[in-house]
This record gives C-alpha cells, structure tokens and sequence, in this order.
C-alpha cells in the first residue's frame, strides 16, 4: 500500500501483515500533528506523554515507519507464537521523536502476540 | 426549573489517569484478554506494559462483565473486536465487520470511558500479580 492508502487506514486499524501472521497496526496518537508546534513548552510535554502517546517527527510518514518494522522485527524472528516477543528497543543516530517534551532516538517496537505497533521513547 | 445547560463533553472531560487501556482485545487462541495498558508510575516508568488476564481467574470475570457492557452500550453493528487508545481520553473501538467507532460519537461516552478505566485497572491488578510470580521467591537462610 502506498502512504496515501495507508492514511485511510482508521486508528487501530492493520497496515501490513507480515508473513509471520502478526499484523502492524495504526496507532494515530504517535503520529505527528502541526497543532504540536503551536503548544507552549508545557503543553507540549503534557500533550506528548504517556496519557497522550510520544509523537514521531514529521518525516516518519506511515509507510517508511511500517517498512522499518517490519526490517526489525524480521530481523528479531518475531513469530505468532503463543508468547509475546519482548519489546525492541531501536536507537537511531537522528532524532526520531518527542516523549514528554523531549527530543529522543530510541524506538520501541511491542507486540501483543497479534497487533505490533512502535512508539518514540525516552533515550 | 431553568433549562438545564447542554455543557460539550470532549475528551479531556473524560480524561483518567492512568492505568489506561491502551489496546484490549479478547484472545480466544490464548484464552484469555489481551491488554496493553498505560501504567501507574507507581507500578512501571514504562510508557505502556501488557498483560494476558488469563482464563479462568477472577480479573477475566470481571473484565468479561465490563466487556460486555461496553458493548451494550455502544450497541454495535458487530462484536468488538479491539479497543484502542487515541490518546487522552479518546477511543477507537473496532467492531468484527471491520467497521469502527469512536468513543467521543456515543451518547454513553462517559459510561463507556468508565469501564474502560476499570478494565484497565483490573488489567494492572492482573499484571502486578503475575509479576509477583515470576519473581524468584526470597531464600530463607
């Protein structure tokens, strides 16, 4: 799917489905919006917390951050199996998001043991 | 009597702290509940944790019922299928015929918001258990 279709996919909603069975999901209150930098240093630290979801920079558009999930965690051999695989834990030279007000580079990808989705966390 | 006064209810009005339920759905393969969950700081520093409430024990009962009345509640086309956090006090629910609603579209929005919450509680009372039981238990000299 290309990221245009990919925006049409509700919050929650599968991605991809990789050839393990476990499904990448949409998870909107990672992603990033415009009001965000409209939001005093306060607001912005409030609104990227945990009750609020760390947010991915603007240039991880859904298909680029579906393509490196699925990198990592076919690297990883993540399967459908009857456990769930422990979080990945992915830092990146750049910075790849916000979490609680901060510029951060870790990546961490969770799987469920059916639903995989990934979020910016504190370095 | 004046009119009573017809206050907007967003999000933020049903805003919790945590635990929340970040994605819930019930796992038939593995008989049980799967929930990933926004922690309390005074249970994990991590951004969310999961737990499997397993089948049988008394958080599934518990969440089975709660379960059920959000799906009364929203009165859906189909069964919920999962759960999911929008952050705040949002909520995407998705139904088996792969159509989705959002919380803050139901009359019932602020029931509905307090289920979740003690699904969600219950989830973090399932997973400090679990976590006492796979601590090794101390050696007595």
């Amino acid at each position: 799917m290309s990221d245009t279709d990919l925006n049409r996919v509700p919050d929650g909603g599968t991605l991809r489905v990789l050839a393990s069975g476990l499904e990448i999901v949409r998870r909107k209150k990672h992603e990033w919006s415009n009001h965000l930098t409209r939001l005093t240093p306060e607001e912005l630290k409030r609104k990227t917390n945990k009750v609020w979801g760390s947010k991915f920079l603007a240039f991880w558009t859904l298909e680029a951050l579906v393509d490196r999930i699925e990198r990592e965690v076919t690297t990883a051999r993540w399967s459908d199996s009857a456990q769930e695989p422990s979080p990945l834990d992915i830092v990146d030279v750049h910075e790849i998001g916000l979490a609680s007000g901060e510029s951060v580079h870790t990546i961490r990808i969770v799987c469920d043991g059916r639903y995989i989705h990934a979020y910016p966390i504190e370095d | 009597m004046s009119d009573p006064i017809d206050l907007p209810i967003d999000s933020e009005d049903r805003l919790y702290d945590p635990p929340l339920v970040d994605c819930a759905y019930r796992d038939p393969q593995r008989r049980g509940f799967a929930i990933t969950f926004v922690p309390s700081d005074d249970v994990s520093s991590a951004a969310t944790e999961f737990v499997l409430v397993p089948d049988p024990s008394p958080e599934f009962t518990q969440i089975e019922a709660l379960w059920a009345h959000v799906a009364q509640l929203l009165n859906p086309s189909a069964a919920l299928d999962r759960v999911v956090h929008g952050g705040g006090g949002d909520y995407s629910i998705l139904l088996t015929d792969r159509s989705r609603l959002n919380l803050a579209d139901s009359d019932n929005a602020a029931e509905i918001s307090d289920r979740l919450k003690r699904i969600a509680d219950l989830a973090e009372i399932a997973f400090r258990i679990e976590r006492r039981r796979s601590r090794p238990s101390p050696k007595i000299a």
